[in-house]
């Protein structure tokens, strides 16, 4: 429920889990920023190529990252797509070819021919026939030779085969569309989460600290005033644990001007009127620089100064 | 600006002795340089904020093509409340983050620092505004009439004069009771174009200053944006705090006596023992009729 209420605000939020994981892709990144990050062992399960915590399966890594991919976070290609059995999940599966009109495996390359009326004629059958045996015409305007099949049971020439598998664990055997498959697929950042992870961008900067801290962070929550004004909240931070929620404004510097803007923000936002916030409310003025005074002024409003 | 001039319709004579050969320059030694300049373009409720976090008794307001600095003080701030309250007062809230401070401000008068402060209080009075502006290099500087009085006070040019309280104390003295409410308080104000009244049963005064900062006040601001027309209601007592005790003097008080005290503390009245004459900073320009 929580999740959902956060989801709602915002195209960004980030759990220190998924930090993690942005930072597991982008150092196991080969040259084109991709990550095959998941196989297929001898028993059909998926398996993790990279750390996964014990608690966690490849399954719900997958889950994850495929969140992630959701979230605009990650960019995912395809991989590999791997067929399992339908009865016990193994991925040992012989293929087989059969007749597609009487399913019979007995049944042989061959070269054909294709006539004006669509009839195949195998390229045994072109020397001993005089005409088409589906039209009756002349064999002469046949075209060919193009690969097909001949059935040795019941002497059907046909351009395609059926195609089984059968599982060498259990038995099991059924036509190939009917296999179970698992798709694969590759992993790589976006350039938002590349510049989540490596920006020098103080909203990026803090995003990082408050994660690392624990913090589920929103970013750029959009919401309306009792004036009317529509603001802009730079980040909404919430720990669920400690029950705490601080609400960012981001600036170059804090000095009376930009306290000015946060209080005058503070006073017009009903906190109850954001999704997802918890606990203690706090309201935070960040920057990478912080003007001398500019604390004492902040306790007038009651709002907080970090320095990024 | 030497001779005989007219303001109003009254003939004032220059020359007089208080004001010395003193110039704006002694004057802005006396002045807040520390007062933050805001943008024309900040909305009041963004002003209110700086008056909250500085404790300010004005904001230098700057942008304007021609260059010249507005002041907005608490009576800008009060008059703009009241206007919106007579008419429509559930929207105040909106309004206070609507209204830019271009339209709330006073624009000020410019001086420069060779002016001579006679001509300066002079220019005051014919504008009636009790601010104006220097400009030094890139930077304003905002010199107030109580400045002129702070200065004037501390180089003994009171000492100069014979003149008593009662010659340039104003006669009749606003008083409201302590059951009015905020808005008959704004209305008194703003109406008679005063930024001081006397609280009846308290005895103390309270200026436009006061009222800016109840309403600053973290309760105030959360009243009114809740609930303007309660915040409008509110009992004067609530004020209180926001009011200060007048210096009462003896109505022969000699002036030096009386300005020396009226610039002591806030809220930079003098009111005579009978309770008929008071005496504000804005009266100094009286000294040039008197003159």
């Amino acid at each position: 429920m929580m999740q959902w209420g956060l989801m709602k605000l915002c195209s960004l939020n980030l759990t220190a889990e998924e930090l993690a994981l942005l930072n597991k892709i982008r150092n196991a990144a080969g040259e084109n920023g991709l990550v095959k990050v998941f196989d297929v062992n001898a028993e059909g399960a998926i398996v993790a190529l990279i750390e996964v915590g014990e608690d966690s399966s490849a399954e719900e890594l997958m889950e994850k990252l495929d969140m992630l991919v959701d979230k605009r976070l990650l960019r995912s290609e395809f991989d590999a797509k791997i067929l399992t059995c339908r009865g016990c999940g193994g991925r040992k599966l012989m293929p087989k070819t059969a007749c597609p009109l009487c399913g019979s495996e007995d049944i042989v390359k061959s070269a054909v021919y294709v006539h004006r009326c669509g009839a195949l004629i195998p390229e045994v059958g072109v020397g001993r026939l005089v005409s088409c045996p589906k039209c009756g015409g002349d064999l002469g305007s046949a075209e060919g030779p193009e690969h097909g099949f001949v059935c040795n049971a019941c002497g059907a020439t046909s351009k395609w085969l059926r195609v089984l598998v059968e599982c060498l664990s259990c038995g099991w055997s059924d036509v190939v569309e009917n296999a179970g498959q698992i798709v694969l697929r590759r992993y790589g950042l976006t350039e938002e989460s590349l510049s989540i992870l490596v920006s020098a961008d103080p909203v990026k900067k803090l995003v990082r600290r408050l994660v690392s801290k624990g913090y589920t962070v929103l970013c750029g929550v959009r919401i309306r005033g009792i004036s009317g004004a529509e603001y802009t909240l730079d980040l909404i931070a919430v720990n669920t644990t400690d029950l705490v929620s601080k609400i960012y404004i981001v600036f170059e510097k804090v000095g009376l001007a930009e306290l000015m803007d946060i209080a005058v923000k503070k006073l017009d936002i009903d906190k109850n009127s954001i999704n997802g916030v918890v606990g203690n409310i706090r309201w935070v003025a960040a920057a990478p620089a912080i003007e001398p005074g500019a604390e004492k002024v902040a306790k007038t409003f009651s709002v907080d100064v970090e320095l990024i | 600006m030497n001779g005989v001039f007219k303001v109003r319709g009254k003939v004032l004579l220059s020359g007089c002795p208080v004001f010395g050969g003193y110039t704006v320059i002694d004057v802005l030694r006396y002045a807040d340089r520390t007062v933050p300049l805001i943008s024309i373009d900040y909305p009041v409720i963004k002003a209110l904020m700086g008056f909250k976090g500085l404790d300010l008794h004005y904001l230098v307001v700057v942008g304007r093509q021609e260059e010249v600095p507005g002041v907005l003080t608490g009576y800008n701030v009060m008059t703009f409340l009241y206007k919106i309250a007579s008419t429509n007062p559930e929207k105040l809230w909106a309004a206070l983050y609507k209204t830019s401070v271009y339209d709330v401000d006073w624009l000020t008068l410019q001086a420069e620092t060779t002016m001579s402060v006679e001509d300066l209080v002079t220019k005051m009075l014919m504008k009636g505004r009790g601010f104006a502006s220097v400009r030094i290099e890139e930077r304003f500087y905002l010199v107030s009439i109580l400045d002129v009085i702070r200065f004037l006070v501390s180089s003994g040019a009171f000492e100069r004069t014979s003149h008593r309280l009662l010659d340039i104390a104003t006669r009749g003295v606003l008083s409201v009771g302590m059951d009015s409410t905020l808005f008959e308080l704004l209305e008194v104000m703003v109406r008679k174009r005063i930024r001081r009244v006397v609280l009846e049963e308290e005895d103390c005064v309270v200026t436009d200053r006061g009222v800016l900062q109840y309403i600053i006040s973290d309760q105030a601001l959360e009243t009114l944006r809740d609930s303007p027309k309660k915040l409008l209601a509110t009992p004067l007592d609530a004020l209180t705090p926001y009011a200060g005790k007048p210096v009462i003097l003896g109505e022969d008080a000699p002036l030096s006596i009386a300005f020396k005290k009226l610039v002591e503390k806030e809220p930079y009245t003098v009111l005579t023992q009978d309770r008929k004459h008071i005496l504000t900073p804005w009266d100094t320009t009286k000294l040039l009729k008197v003159s």
